[in-house]
Formats: C-alpha cells, sequence, structure tokens
C-alpha cells in the first residue's frame, strides 16, 4: 500500500528524467555509412587504399615494389612517416602521375625536403595520428598544372 | 477523511508537476530554441551536431520559415568542417530546388566560396562568373567581383584581378577599399624572389648550395651528406677495384643527384609562392574583405 503511495512520486521523478533522455539520444554512436560522410573519418579511406593498393594489377616494376614494401614491410617496419601522403604513397603516386624517372626523381626530393618542409605545411589530422600535408600537388605546381 | 483529503492532495500536486513538466518538455522543443541551439553548435565548430539540430529543424518543422535557413546551415556546417563536396552537392540541390529564392540565390554564391575555400581558384572564378550571369543586377555582384579579385590574385594574374576590384560599383560601401587593395596588389611583383635556375645551377655545383639559397638550411645538409657519401663510395669503390659496386652506387646516386636539383629547384618555386601568398593574405587580413565565414567569425 505503501508503495502504491509513492507512485506519484516515481512518476514525477521519470518524468524528469524522460527529458533527458530526448536530449540523450544525441549520444548515440555516431554513424561510419558513407550516407553520412561527415564522420566518414580517414582512417577508413585508409583501409580503402590499402585495398586498392593490393587490389590493382599494375605492370610497372617500381610500383609493383612499393606495393611490396607498403603491404609486406612497412606494417612490420612500423607507422614513422609524419606526413601525408607518407612517403611510399608520395612514391606510389608520384609514379603514377607522371612515370617511373620523374616519379622516383621527386620521391628523392620528398625524402631530402621532408624533415624541413615540417616548418611550413598544415599539420592534419588523418585517422589516429596528425600528419604535415605534403601532396603532389605541392611540388609539381610550377611545372604541371592539373 | 484526513487520509483521503491528503491522498488527493498528493494527486493535485502530481497532476500539476505533470502539466508543468510536459509544458517544459514542449516548450523546449520549439523550432525557435532547436534552432538557436543548432547556431550555438555552428558557433562553437561542432559542426556534425549542429547539421543534426538542423536536420531536426527541417524534419519538425518542414514549413516553417527558419527549416530553409537550416537547409542553408547544413551546407555551411559541411562547409566549414571542410567537406568540401558534400557542400558543393548540397548547394548545387539547393540552387536546383529554390532557384528563384534568396537561398538558392545565398547558395549558387556558396558554391564558388567553397571552390575559393578549397583553393580550387580556377572552379571558384568560373562559378563566380556563373554567379554573376545567372543573378544579374544584384546586391552581391560587388561581393562576386571582390571576391573573383581576390581569386584572380591567387592564381598570379595580377591585372584581371585589379580590373576585378575596379568593377565594383560606385555606389558600394566596398568600393573604396577595394581601390585601395586595386592599388596595392602591385607591391605583390616586389615580393621576395628566389630564381629557380640559379637554385637548380648552384645544387648542380655543389649539392645543397642551391636549398641553402632558397633558403632551406636543413634539406642543404641532408642533399649535401647524402651526395656527398655517395660520391665518397662510388670513388672508393672503384678505386678499389670493385667495379660492380661502383656501377651500382653510381646508379642509386644519380638518383639522389638529379633528387637534389629538383628539390633545389622546387624550393625556389615553393619559396617565391609562400611570399606571395604572405602578401595576398596580409592583404585580406588588411582589408577585410577577405572570405565570408572568416570575415563573419571577427
Amino acid at each position: 500500500m505503501k508503495i502504491i503511495n509513492q507512485i506519484p512520486l516515481l512518476l514525477l521523478l521519470l518524468l524528469f528524467n524522460s527529458k533527458q533522455f530526448v536530449y540523450s539520444q544525441d549520444l548515440v554512436p555516431w554513424s561510419v555509412s558513407g550516407k553520412y560522410p561527415v564522420i566518414n573519418d580517414s582512417s577508413h579511406q585508409i583501409y580503402k587504399q590499402l585495398d586498392d593498393v593490393i587490389n590493382s594489377n599494375s605492370n610497372n616494376i617500381c610500383l609493383s615494389l612499393i606495393k611490396f614494401y607498403q603491404v609486406f614491410i612497412s606494417p612490420v617496419d612500423g607507422d614513422r612517416c609524419l606526413m601525408y601522403p607518407t612517403c611510399s604513397q608520395y612514391s606510389f603516386e608520384a609514379i603514377q602521375k607522371h612515370g617511373s624517372f620523374i616519379g622516383i626523381i621527386m620521391t628523392t626530393d620528398r625524402l631530402i625536403h621532408e624533415s624541413e618542409e615540417q616548418d611550413f605545411a598544415h599539420f592534419i589530422n588523418v585517422g589516429k595520428n596528425y600528419r604535415y600535408i605534403d601532396p603532389i600537388e605541392n611540388n609539381d605546381f610550377w611545372w604541371h598544372s592539373d | 477523511m484526513a487520509q483521503r483529503l491528503r491522498k488527493l492532495f498528493r494527486g493535485f500536486v502530481f497532476l500539476i508537476f505533470l502539466i508543468n513538466g510536459s509544458h517544459a518538455l514542449a516548450s523546449d522543443y520549439t523550432v525557435e530554441n532547436i534552432n538557436s541551439f543548432a547556431d550555438y553548435l555552428f558557433d562553437n565548430e561542432d559542426y556534425y551536431r549542429a547539421i543534426t539540430e538542423y536536420e531536426r529543424v527541417i524534419f519538425m518543422f518542414p514549413n516553417h520559415p527558419l527549416s530553409n535557413k537550416a537547409r542553408f546551415q547544413i551546407g555551411m556546417a559541411y562547409l566549414m568542417g571542410e567537406k568540401w563536396e558534400i557542400a558543393i552537392n548540397h548547394f548545387e540541390n539547393l540552387v536546383k530546388n529554390y532557384h528563384d529564392q534568396e537561398i538558392g540565390k545565398q547558395s549558387f554564391f556558396m558554391i564558388a566560396e567553397t571552390y575559393y575555400k578549397k583553393k580550387d581558384y580556377q572552379q571558384a572564378i568560373g562559378a563566380y562568373k556563373d554567379f554573376l550571369e545567372n543573378y544579374s543586377d544584384d546586391h552581391m555582384h560587388d561581393e562576386a567581383h571582390i571576391r573573383l579579385g581576390w581569386s584572380f590574385l591567387r592564381i598570379n594574374n595580377i591585372n584581371k584581378a585589379q580590373k576585378e576590384f575596379r568593377s565594383v560599383s560606385t555606389y558600394s560601401p566596398k568600393r573604396a577599399e577595394a581601390e585601395k587593395v586595386a592599388q596595392e596588389v602591385i607591391k605583390i611583383n616586389d615580393a621576395p624572389h628566389k630564381s629557380p635556375l640559379v637554385a637548380a645551377s648552384l645544387s648542380a655545383i655543389l649539392p645543397g648550395l642551391g636549398q641553402l639559397y632558397a633558403e632551406r638550411p636543413g634539406d642543404a645538409t641532408v642533399s649535401f651528406l647524402l651526395n656527398g657519401l655517395f660520391i665518397w663510395g662510388i670513388v672508393e669503390a672503384f678505386n678499389n677495384g670493385n667495379n660492380a659496386l661502383g656501377i651500382i652506387l653510381t646508379g642509386v646516386g644519380l638518383g639522389w643527384y638529379t633528387g637534389n636539383i629538383y628539390n633545389a629547384t622546387n624550393n625556389a618555386y615553393k619559396f617565391n609562392q609562400r611570399e606571395k601568398i604572405k602578401l595576398i593574405d596580409g592583404l585580406e587580413y588588411k582589408y577585410d574583405l577577405s572570405f565570408t565565414c572568416n570575415r563573419d567569425k571577427k
């Protein structure tokens, strides 16, 4: 009987809490669906890139060597490159874009300038890491227009 | 009797709380409140959550005048969140659905602004020109001319930039400042300059020298050491009769040497570009004619 008397009080508490419940719906986990790409963070893109690397059919020996490095050596060697794209990915893209000869020259340029570039490049969030952005376009803009 | 009265009183109190509580809950969910909360999130740069709240406005009050503002703000949130392609798609849809309304016009303009913020200046120029063609004799014409001026400046076309700044109508409050910018942009030609040819030649003579000239001492050190070590290794290999090793090292060393020349040239171009951007950014800041979103925040 005493419990029945407390029901109004319980209902009152529930009523007040229900407002918080309505607001707490904003705290559901964020979607990772491509349908809502605002939260499609770069970590997923990295996996996609890796898939692309594994699945791409290339006859270029340089690209195959870089693919081998990215898939088999880099995961063991550790993620130490502070740049985005990473040096191996930069090399891959440079060779894809400009061919082996220019691509290799651009790769050596990247390896020479990467440490000092950090004084000038923007710092961006890529997946779980922060990296300095230094895409191909920043280094071929003076002789190649996209 | 007293017990019944007590029960009645409790019931009465409960009813009052119930009505009051429900009323409070309903009053929190007015379109103004949700919109204001969304704006608060937007102002605090929490764009993802802001989008959710603007979507809530549209979902719960689709015919309210604020729902159009919410639709526009979703595009702005994508833009400020640097989701360029989604922002452009969103604004394009708004242009398609509300072409004759203010929101359609603003969205058309924001497509160009998105390209500008994305630093895709060629596309931005095309989009601003499209805007000028589609919305003739509009008060946003002057804004579009100013943005075109900055876009041309960013791609190093000073003459066209000056022309656009001077196209701002005489009755516009921004005319005087636009004229000042048009006069000052010539200073960009006086920006500190490093000759890429000199940088390349110096690095060809002595690896690292061109990088020093382009004010990159770190690159100069790396280049000098790498090339120096390879040259030393090549000489030692041939001197000791290890011809095969010498040939391999020569092949790899040539790659570093060529990369060193490319690096010096690249550094000179990047130096020149950086100095120009510094001057343009300075002008934008000085004359308060910069990108809409940034200016609104000041």
